[in-house]
């Protein structure tokens, strides 16, 4: 019981820092090395704007500080991600490898940039009131950080599957991801779509730093633990579908946990990865496949 | 002009080494430091590493992102023999601390020093081998490979900081010396210079080898299965071996510079191995100028040297920001890199300038055609 929720966290984490990646990697096909300092962006977020409230509400303010900052770090990520998507990734659709140089290279001006003005240290978010204690179900207590980042997860698959699939701007994304220049036909605005869906990568990005700014301190190479897995959690899933980057990183996390148990948590992680490089050679494409007759897909 | 351009690339090799085996001459005269000296030869490794990821990205369009793997695999081989040196052949402190009371199995080869050459060649030849069989042909090609290798290398790195009493974990192989003794200090200059020339050696080797390499028919194939895979496949040629046998070398080079590395460094840490440590490999490749051999060896000494020069001091922050920048640009509008630009991009603008003053100067001249008219 214990380890199912430890790995039911772990996934919702994973899950959480991938789900901006499956829209920006899985759709658009750009992969952005600098998610993991989007993530970073947010958790700082959520730094700022709790110290600022603390300052002027006391220690109120620090509580509500930091569910405000889950808005406003997806807003500043947003922007941030539009802007990027403006300079930088626009100019490299299609050569999926360049797009993997460039934004390594914004990854490291960004890390940069938060040393710079936060400095080496790894600075704290304080947990807010609501979320510091723990409810006990039988044997297992389980921690309300945890609940409360697991509820947000869904609430971020559920708002992203809805604007995927239910709303003109879904269908409208989907059809430029398909077929371009049929979609520019119909009269879309693949550029400003374009832009939109990088923004709402990042975004999440910024949502996913937040919650990760709960688990432990904020310094400049706090996304880079999650690169790797997260990457991953989407090749393993499948490209560009929604369900399989959750199966994928639950697969990664329950499968870590449980190898954690067996031996150490760095060897686990090794373990988990290899198993699943195997297991890529086996279905390269991924779990859920796009069909598809074209020779280079 | 004909032959400058024919024989460009060799011709800046051959000034490129001329320079450094000037080097050590001025050492002795005293007019460099031996701290430059000693830092030059580590840049000699990196060039090597650069050539080695040259020829499978620059050249195979392969993008590794793990090949400070393979470099670790070198440098560690290197360094647990020179450690086993200092050690007599007794097992090291690390090892004690750690809890094991016998030398371990792994590192038995390299008691001695041909059988840690032969492994130096050997370890990355057969973790190259295996990981490129498979991945090459279940076809797995393009970002997903790069993927795959950086998780792979991640892999590595956790498990070799897991594994402490073989590895001695985060800290690793430090407080060793070179193979001809100590370097550092007036007294050991003479070790400081063979040893130079002896990576100076290795380095017109490797560069003769992939100059040679990319010459041939096997090197024309390597560009075909860059330029059109699937054609190459049509063809009839088995893309998946040659992508393999090329991805061999290019560890293979990579091990060797990680060996040669640790003789000046005096330590190897996991730090080398990790992702952003390969990251930065490719950045010199990219910044030198991808597809061109020369291209890599120049991008890694600048960025080398740049680095030397400027992340000590005041620029130490704007360091991070500038080489950023540079590879951002570098990108996403000089594929070529320096060498693209000087080979490509200028003769370009020279020419569209020089079209452009031909024409100006046609049109102030009078039409003499109509006036036959």
């Amino acid at each position: 019981m214990n380890l199912l929720f430890n790995g039911l966290s772990l996934s919702s984490i994973i899950l959480l820092a991938s789900l901006g990646l499956a829209i920006t990697f899985g759709l658009m096909r750009v992969i952005n090395m600098a998610h993991g300092e989007f993530m970073m962006i947010g958790a700082y977020t959520s730094y700022v704007i709790q110290n600022l409230l603390q300052t002027w509400l006391g220690n109120s303010g620090a509580d509500v500080g930091y569910f405000l900052s889950i808005i406003i770090a997806f807003a500043v990520t947003f922007l941030i991600g539009s802007l990027l998507e403006t300079l930088v990734v626009s100019r490299l659709y299609g050569r999926e490898i360049d797009s993997l140089l460039a934004t390594w290279g914004i990854s490291l001006i960004l890390q940069q940039a938060a040393r710079t003005i936060f400095g080496t240290q790894g600075v704290l978010v304080t947990t807010p009131k609501v979320l510091s204690g723990s409810i006990r179900i039988g044997k297992t207590s389980l921690s309300m950080t945890r609940l409360f980042i697991i509820a947000l997860v869904a609430c971020c698959l559920l708002l992203v599957w809805f604007l995927m699939y239910r709303t003109n701007f879904g269908r409208q994304m989907r059809a430029v991801m398909q077929n371009r220049s049929m979609a520019q036909c119909m009269g879309i605005n693949s550029r400003k779509i374009d832009n939109l869906t990088f923004s709402i990568g990042s975004g999440l990005a910024g949502i996913a730093g937040c919650s990760i700014a709960l688990l432990g301190s904020i310094d400049s190479t706090v996304g880079q633990n999650y690169i790797v897995n997260t990457f991953m959690a989407v090749v393993l899933g499948g490209v560009g579908k929604l369900l399989g980057t959750v199966l994928g990183s639950s697969i990664i996390g329950f499968s870590s946990i449980g190898f954690e148990t067996m031996t150490s948590s760095s060897i686990a992680k090794a373990i988990v990865l290899l198993i699943i490089i195997i297991f890529l050679q086996k279905k390269p494409q991924g779990l859920f496949t796009v069909r598809s007759r074209a020779l280079d897909e | 002009m004909k032959l400058l351009k024919k024989n460009g690339y060799n011709l800046c090799f051959t000034v490129i080494v001329i320079a450094l085996a000037l080097m050590p001459l001025l050492l002795l005269n005293g007019f460099v430091k031996s701290t430059t000296v000693l830092f030059l030869g580590k840049c000699m490794a990196f060039a090597i590493v650069a050539i080695g990821l040259d020829l499978i990205w620059g050249y195979t369009g392969i993008l590794s992102l793990g090949h400070g793997l393979y470099f670790c695999l070198g440098a560690y081989g290197m360094g647990m023999y020179l450690k086993m040196v200092e050690t007599h052949g007794k097992i090291t402190d690390f090892m004690q601390v750690g809890g094991l009371t016998e030398l371990p199995l792994i590192w038995k080869p390299f008691l001695s020093l041909p059988g840690t050459f032969l492994m130096i060649f050997l370890a990355p030849l057969v973790v190259s081998g295996l990981i490129g069989y498979f991945i090459f042909k279940n076809r797995v090609k393009g970002v997903y490979f790069s993927i795959i290798s950086q998780a792979l290398t991640w892999a590595a790195y956790s498990i070799f900081i897991a594994l402490s009493p073989y590895t001695n974990g985060n800290v690793g192989i430090s407080q060793i010396q070179s193979v001809l003794g100590s370097l550092r200090g007036p007294k050991n200059e003479g070790n400081l210079v063979t040893l130079f020339y002896v990576a100076l050696v290795v380095l017109i080797l490797i560069y003769a080898l992939s100059y040679f390499l990319v010459h041939t028919k096997f090197g024309k194939i390597l560009i075909a299965i860059r330029d059109g895979e699937n054609r190459t496949y049509f063809s009839g040629y088995c893309v998946s071996n040659y992508k393999n046998v090329i991805y061999m070398l290019s560890a293979i080079f990579a091990a060797v510079a990680g060996a040669l590395f640790v003789n000046f460094n005096g330590s190897i840490t996991p730090t080398q191995m990790s992702i952003t440590y390969s990251i930065t490999m490719v950045i010199w490749v990219a910044i030198g100028g991808r597809g061109t051999l020369i291209g890599a060896v120049i991008g890694a000494f600048l960025i080398n040297l740049c680095e030397y020069n400027l992340s000590s001091g005041s620029m130490a922050e704007s360091w991070q920001y500038i080489i950023g920048l540079l590879f951002v640009i570098t990108i996403l509008f000089f594929k070529g890199g320096i060498v693209g630009i000087v080979k490509d991009q200028i003769p370009a603008l020279l020419q569209k300038r020089r079209s452009r003053a031909e024409k100006e100067g046609r049109d102030h001249q009078p039409i003499p055609v109509k006036a036959e008219e």
